[in-house]
């Protein structure tokens, strides 16, 4: 099995239990899941250029909050349609990723991730500034919904004749939740499928010597620069989506650095360069984010466990990165090539 | 026409003039040797014409056409390719895959050919794998190794294949026979001579004269950035002044 | 004219004592960087380490100010060798894994902040409060007491550097690391202590910045933007271009916040400030984003 076979495999039976999950999660699940797919949109996108080339962003939400401000503002203030809006700020996010990469590709290793760093910090100040457009720290009320009523009630319709009811809510959310899941498949496999083709080669073989590659007649500028652009567009699309399935511009869920980093996070725990680990490890961290929330909420009756438990809320973030710490000591390597390695293993043993 | 011409070539470090005004030129077909004492300014010239490095003056010119400030990729697609000293390789693919990078275009967005063909015909070229390794060309031996586990010998194969994989019509060889076991160091200059065979011009740098003797056309000679001879072996050898050059660096 | 001269004044005094603050602040990444070449993104984090402990001991302990002082710098170099030899000494060959690491402390330690002393606003008490006059410019005592720390501790860390035996030790390492080694140089000790004493720089700075601004959760990022904007104007580990570009960097920050400022409003009322008090920190932001589009190549000089 090639390795691409093998990566459309793992990322199709992901993106089917996905799918098949959705009607049995209960509502709060379903509102985490369905952030955990637009974070493996992020995920995937901050994979193909920092776990492919080696350049290390640390600032992938930048390009979130270029695309997500510009559609929520166009669509507060000028009442663009979503079909305008997203498509508009994509194509910020895709001109703010040429724009940065032009100059960003003189710079190497950790002067480039330190430079990405910058970018956010630039942002949330600008953010800030604007305050009485954007809302702030705060945020923003009132941004056109992703799923309108004249949307929910064509599906209602489809779903009655087929004898299925569903109330309100509920198909608010399962239409959200699909929309991502979709988004989520198209994403994966346009990513990975890019991974394993003959760009993918060239983009890791830059990770792994970049002068090598320039000697082989490739012009390694515009490939980095290729994929900045389609970096920036995936994780542009996301974010200007996810102001629509907000209905707000919020601060934290476009500007947050943590969740820049997680971005890297999620790609360390799957295995960088590899998208469909990216694509997991989002799921991971997403998923484990909310047990955690959970358990903190379970009250236990035994004293301790429960007084325990109840701290761990407030300790999740910081839990979080000391395991992202404990993760950097031991398991840099990621899971999938883990898996990977465990698989070849296994067929050179039956092989002989 | 000559293939390549270099036309009064010079660059300096800080005070050091590590290339002098240095001309010469490779015709069509031949394996010109690039011979001097170690600190000749070699790999320099290597350097300058691969665009790594730009000169402080002079020109080079490639096919008739002025390539002296081109990046190194362009460099290259036109149709020169260099052999490293010290191999340059992709530690975590295999050594297919190593070779198949030199096999796909420099284009993103056009379909172009398979390079699988091609990348299984350089590795076969240089000895990588032989024809009986790939049957189908699926389970070619070479592919599943990593560079790591080749021996000196092999890695220098490798190198030529990933150089050969850029279809050039000019090669240029960085000491290929450095830090070779004698079996190894045969096994090479087999290589290069058999690649001349099929017609392939060569440029070839090596401090030591009496190794390359035996492979190339033509010799000239650099001592402390400055041509000092051009001839055939033999003329170079049987000059005076070359032969106190080496004599006081001891290379010969 | 007269209005004019008493701005270019206020605009001068202003930022010739806060540089000399930013110069502080920016010292101990600069000396990390330049002797092990590690960027040390908890930087921000050990002045919020600092200023909290003051704060703490001050407000809690009742402790009066000194010791709140005295303990801070006791504290952040503790953290400082702590962070060196728990982690940084692991990590250090892989300059990425470094960058993350770094920052995950820096965040681990808001994150703790944030736990244990909410999101709130904490004000530190100066050592001297009120204001004196200087010309015609009324300046706040204990800005005037920060610039001279900052300028003692710049003086006192040059001459630990250049006139003793350690200085001259850390210094070889700075240039040449293996050549250290091998003349007998323990270079696991300089690091730690490169690492001791930039934490305890960051102490001392973390203090002045916090009764200087004020306290919050948050408060890291600001420092270490200007850090990281020194280090990139200055040069790396040099100690006079750091102070030359801090004196730059102060003073396009006053510029942009001591001067007059415009509030642009729209038809609808809504009306963002062109400079002014929101535009602290902008211009560091600016000057890196400046010197990476017009001159990346320039950025740390021969570091690549």
């Amino acid at each position: 099995m090639s390795l691409r076979t093998l990566k459309f495999a793992l990322l199709g039976l992901t993106v089917i239990v996905a799918g098949a999950v959705g009607p049995f999660l209960p509502s709060k699940w379903m509102t985490t899941l369905l952030y955990a797919q637009l974070f493996a949109v992020y995920a995937m996108g901050w994979d193909i250029l920092s776990g492919m080339t080696g350049q290390i962003s640390f600032g992938h939400i930048f390009f979130v909050a270029v695309s997500g401000y510009t559609a929520g503002l166009l669509n507060l203030y000028l009442q663009w349609p979503i079909w305008a809006t997203v498509p508009t700020g994509v194509v910020m996010a895709v001109l703010a990723g040429l724009l940065f990469s032009v100059p960003a590709l003189r710079l190497r290793g950790p002067y480039f991730s330190l430079v990405t760093l910058i970018l956010p910090l630039a942002a949330a100040r600008l953010v800030i500034i604007l305050a009485d457009w954007t809302g702030g720290e705060l945020g923003k009320f009132g941004v056109t919904p992703l799923c309108q009523d004249s949307l929910l009630n064509a599906l209602n319709g489809v779903l009655l004749r087929l004898g299925i009811s569903i109330d309100g809510f509920r198909l608010y959310q399962y239409c959200n939740y699909y929309f991502f899941w979709m988004l989520m498949a198209m994403v994966g496999g346009g990513l990975v499928w890019l991974s394993t083709s003959r760009i993918g080669k060239i983009l890791e073989a830059i990770r792994e010597n970049e002068e090598a590659v320039e000697a082989a007649g490739i012009n390694v500028a515009k490939y980095k620069i290729f994929a900045f652009v389609v970096s920036a567009f995936i994780v542009g699309l996301g974010g200007a989506l996810s102001v629509h399935t907000n209905e707000a511009v919020f601060f934290n869920s476009l500007l947050s650095l943590t969740t820049s980093i997680e971005m890297i996070v999620a790609s360390v725990i799957g295995g960088m360069g590899t998208i469909v680990g990216a694509l997991w490890g989002g799921f991971l961290v997403r998923g484990g984010e909310q047990v955690i929330k959970e358990l903190a909420q379970l009250k236990l009756p035994i004293g301790a466990a429960g007084l325990a438990l109840s701290f761990l809320e407030r300790w999740a973030t910081l839990i979080f990165f000391a395991l992202l710490l404990v993760l950097l000591f031991f398991a840099r390597q990621g899971l999938l090539p883990l898996l990977a390695g465990l698989f070849r293993r296994g067929r050179r043993i039956r092989g002989g | 026409m000559a293939l390549l011409h270099v036309e009064n070539l010079r660059k300096s470090f800080g005070g050091l003039m590590a290339v002098k005004d240095l001309s010469f030129h490779v015709e069509p077909g031949e394996i010109l040797g690039l011979i001097g004492p170690n600190g000749a300014g070699k790999s320099t010239v290597f350097n300058l014409i691969m665009g790594t490095i730009t000169p402080d003056q002079g020109r080079i010119l490639f096919k008739g056409r002025d390539i002296t400030h081109w990046p190194t990729y362009k460099i290259v697609d036109a149709g020169v390719a260099r052999v490293f000293q010290i191999a340059r390789y992709f530690p975590r693919k295999t050594v297919y895959e190593n070779v198949e990078i030199s096999a796909i275009p420099n284009e993103i967005f056009v379909r172009s050919a398979d390079p699988r063909a091609k990348t299984v015909e350089s590795c076969v070229r240089t000895g990588l794998c032989t024809n009986e390794h790939c049957p189908g060309d699926d389970r070619c031996l070479c592919r599943s190794e990593l560079p790591g586990m080749l021996p000196q010998g092999g890695l220098r194969r490798l190198e030529l294949a990933r150089a050969i994989g850029t279809d050039p019509e000019l090669l240029l060889l960085d000491e290929p026979f450095a830090g070779l076991s004698h079996a190894e160091v045969d096994e090479i200059s087999h290589l290069i001579a058999s690649l001349r065979d099929e017609g392939q011009t060569i440029v070839l740098v090596d401090h030591n004269m009496r190794g390359v003797m035996r492979l190339v056309d033509r010799i000239v000679v650099l001592c402390f950035g400055e041509k000092i001879a051009e001839g055939t072996p033999e003329e170079v050898a049987r000059n005076p002044q070359v032969q106190e050059a080496y004599l006081a660096g001891g290379g010969f | 004219m007269e209005q004019a001269f008493i701005i270019i004044e206020r605009i001068v005094i202003y930022s010739v004592l806060i540089s000399a603050l930013y110069a502080l602040v920016a010292l101990g990444f600069t000396m990390i960087f330049g002797v092990g070449r590690v960027l040390n993104l908890a930087h921000g984090a050990f002045l919020m380490v600092g200023a909290y402990t003051a704060w703490f001991a001050q407000q809690y302990l009742h402790w009066d100010l000194y010791s709140a002082f005295a303990l801070a710098v006791v504290v952040c170099t503790l953290l400082g060798v702590l962070l060196y030899h728990g982690l940084v000494r692991h990590v250090q060959r892989s300059p990425i894994v470094t960058l993350i690491a770094t920052l995950a402390c820096a965040l681990i330690i808001e994150e703790l902040i944030k736990i244990f002393f909410t999101t709130n606003t904490q004000l530190l008490a100066p050592f001297v409060s009120g204001s004196v006059e200087i010309h015609k410019t009324t300046v706040i005592t204990n800005r005037i007491i920060a610039f001279g720390a900052s300028w003692l501790a710049i003086i006192l860390f040059w001459l630990f550097v250049h006139r003793t035996r350690w200085g001259k030790v850390i210094l070889a390492t700075a240039q040449d690391q293996d050549g250290a080694a091998l003349v007998g140089v323990d270079v696991k000790r300089v690091y730690t202590l490169t690492w001791a004493l930039s934490g305890a720089l960051a102490g001392i700075a973390g203090f002045f910045f916090a009764s200087w601004v004020k306290l919050d959760p948050f408060m890291w990022r600001d420092p270490l933007i200007i850090s990281f904007a020194i280090v990139v104007v200055g040069g790396l580990g040099s100690l006079k271009g750091s102070i030359v570009a801090a004196y730059l960097i102060g003073l396009l920050e006053v510029l942009m916040t001591y001067s007059p400022s415009m509030r642009i409003c729209a038809a609808d009322f809504r009306c963002f400030e062109f400079l002014g008090s929101s535009w602290v920190g902008v211009s560091s932001l600016l000057v890196l984003i400046a010197i990476l589009f017009l001159k990346p190549e320039g950025l740390f000089g021969r570091a690549e």
